[in-house]
């Protein structure tokens, strides 16, 4: 890095493809070496942020500041970015040391220093003896490292991610993530990475930015965003999630919300968001693991007996299917006890859970 | 026990397989290597009739005969000039055609392909119309005031080439614009975002990953160069001997059927030894 780490500020940034808004108006900060991830669906605008903060898309509107200073009239060979592409976009007929050095060469610096930097890139991504092979004899893993290093060499302020694991079987992928963290740590450089896969933005980020529509809808630790999702859109695309229905019945004293389940007809107070009435239809949304199987009585949890459906065994964890009367209910549960301890299919059950667990939304609109 | 590995080949595929190939070779030996046998033969002879020596007398002739020398020289350099144009011209058309997202690329691809939609003869004869004494260039010229007296548009080396590049240029635009579509855009935008300027990203990505096209466009313009016969009769009005002519000349006029022969096996020899060194050229510099 040339100097001290540099932030990106997007501020009231859209493009447009044609007639069809691909972001709009966007704001966004991201802090000097920070990891941020831009996590959404796809056609959510995640990709176009990213390439306009690279400079391969011009925004429509608004400004992208790199270090403070405008970068909108900054063509991408001047940014002094690092970009790692879905396809790597490793350069099929240069060498693997070549890839690695061309961000060096077309900064014109002596030879001696990108022999230098270039031996020390590929130590830090453990290529070593790999230098003369080109991009079609190396596995993924490798070829991702190649675009790792060809994109960390040149110490650029900005180190930008779009989607770069997603050709990685999974075990690779995880060992992936866990490298690029700590790579990211130990630079130190700011970084966005783009991607669809929440376990990713949750392995890997600072902070997890949701996009929806070319719009943020929630921006927060990880942990914020898993625990506190700020919509229905954000908890349904997050994790695993119940949701049950359910109507509203009035307010409570402390300012919750008095609810009645839809087809059982129990009452509960739950925390919801202002601007519900009588009359509304909500759906409660419940995370699978903090559903407890045949909780002791008392302990001042919600209690629902049920049978159960159906049974997803994964090794470490087993999902049940509960049909109750309030509707379907999964159940993530550790297999401390081994495969023989969990419940069988058509067995009846007893789930528990807490009233604060369960987080109150409007049902999305075309559902 | 492992079941033994598989027969190398299914005795019935390869049969399909020769059954499909045979009219497609058969007509190759037939009106290629057939042909090719009887030049070869012809110009081992002295003379025509007569006995094949083998006498190598006919190669010694052109060799050391400073008139077909000076022909085969001009004959290459026309090829090289009317290739690197073609070349030169064409890669951005291809480009264009390859990567513009524009409506109007599907006009500039019709206005490509349009002269291989009519012949050679009608393509050169438009431009005589254009070029002659009293063509369309001429008479504006004279009409204008510009010049006094018709300029001589047409018998130089230049206006061959100027004929050639129309005729050939389409072979070069397409084969570049093929390869170069699939070529992946991610490629030129990682150099971009690694520093490289337009220029460089273009010399250092983009132009070596589309060798192949540019290669494959040469070859087939350079050898339609050489064996082009038409253009440069019309458009050289008699100052542009070619091979082509030199080799019609001694057959035709001269009824030296062997030294036409000989004078052919050379060109064709000269030609492919040049696209080879070429090729090995091109394929050197693209793995730097």
């Amino acid at each position: 890095m040339s100097g001290p780490a540099k932030g990106v500020a997007l501020s009231g940034v859209a493009k447009w493809y044609g007639k069809v808004p691909a972001v709009r108006g966007l704001d966004l900060e991201v802090a000097p070496g920070e990891m941020v991830s831009l996590l959404g669906p796809s056609g959510c605008g995640k990709t176009t942020t990213l390439r306009m903060v690279a400079g391969l898309e011009a925004p429509d509107a608004g400004e992208i500041r790199i270090g403070g200073t405008r970068a909108n009239e900054v063509p991408p060979w001047r940014r002094n970015i690092g970009m790692v592409f879905q396809s790597y976009a490793l350069f099929p007929h240069k060498s693997v040391a070549e890839n690695i050095a061309y961000g060096l060469v077309m900064r014109r610096l002596p030879r001696a220093e990108v022999a230098a930097r270039v031996a020390d890139a590929m130590r830090q991504v453990q290529l070593q003896g790999l230098d003369e092979r080109v991009p079609s004899q190396l596995s993924g893993g490798q070829r991702q490292r190649v675009a790792l290093a060809r994109a960390l060499v040149t110490r650029p302020d900005v180190l930008l991610f779009d989607e770069p694991l997603a050709a990685l079987d999974r075990k690779l992928r995880e060992r992936m993530q866990v490298e690029i963290r700590q790579l990211q740590r130990a630079v130190g450089i700011t970084t966005i990475f783009v991607t669809h896969d929440q376990d990713e933005a949750l392995t890997l980020s600072d902070r997890i930015v949701v996009m929806e529509g070319g719009r943020i809808v929630q921006s927060g630790t990880p942990g914020e965003i898993y625990e506190r999702p700020g919509s229905h859109f954000v908890s349904d695309f997050i994790g695993m999630m119940n949701a049950l229905r359910a109507t509203v019945t009035g307010r409570a004293e402390d300012g919750g919300l008095r609810v009645r389940l839809e087809p059982g007809g129990r009452e509960l107070a739950v925390a919801g968001p202002a601007g519900m009435a009588a009359g509304d239809g909500v759906e409660l949304m419940l995370r699978p693991e903090k559903v407890r199987l045949n909780p002791p009585a008392g302990a001042g949890l919600i209690h629902v007996g049920g049978t159960v459906a159906h049974v997803v065994y994964l090794g470490a964890v087993t999902y049940l299917h509960v049909g109750t009367p309030d509707g379907l209910v999964i159940a993530m549960l550790p297999n401390a006890g081994g495969d023989a301890a969990a419940p069988r299919q058509g067995d009846a059950v007893t789930l528990g859970w807490r009233a604060a667990d369960m987080v109150c939304f409007a049902p999305p609109r075309d559902a | 026990m492992l079941p033994p590995p598989p027969r190398r080949a299914d005795p019935r595929r390869t049969f399909a397989a020769a059954a499909l190939l045979a009219p497609g070779v058969l007509l190759l030996a037939l009106i290629l290597v057939w042909p090719f046998l009887v030049m070869l033969g012809m110009s081992l002879r002295e003379r025509f009739p007569g006995p094949i020596g083998p006498s190598f007398a006919k190669y010694a002739e052109f060799l050391t005969d400073p008139y077909l020398l000076n022909v085969a020289l001009r004959t290459f350099s026309l090829a090289a000039t009317v290739t690197l144009l073609c070349a030169v011209l064409g890669y951005p058309i291809a480009w264009f055609l390859a990567r513009s997202r524009s409506r109007w690329a599907h006009l500039v691809f019709l206005g490509t392909i349009f002269p291989l939609l009519v012949s050679i003869v009608v393509r050169t004869m438009g431009w005589t119309i254009l070029l002659g004494n009293e063509g369309l260039v001429n008479a504006a010229l004279l009409g204008l005031g510009l010049v006094t007296e018709p300029l001589r548009l047409m018998q130089g080396f230049w206006s061959v080439v100027l004929g050639m590049v129309h005729v050939l240029m389409p072979f070069m635009v397409l084969s570049i614009a093929a390869v170069l579509g699939r070529i992946d855009v991610a490629y030129a935008e990682a150099a971009a975002t690694l520093g490289a300027t337009p220029l460089r990203n273009f010399l250092s990505v983009t132009l070596p990953l589309s060798v192949q096209g540019v290669a494959a466009g040469s070859v087939i313009v350079f050898c339609l160069t050489v064996g082009a016969f038409i253009t440069p009769i019309w458009l050289g009005r008699g100052h542009v001997t070619v091979m082509a002519i030199a080799i019609h000349e001694q057959m035709v006029t001269l009824v030296d059927w062997p030294g036409g022969a000989a004078s052919g096996i050379l060109l064709s020899l000269a030609t492919l030894l040049l696209l080879g060194g070429y090729g090995l050229l091109l394929r050197r510099w693209a793995r730097r």
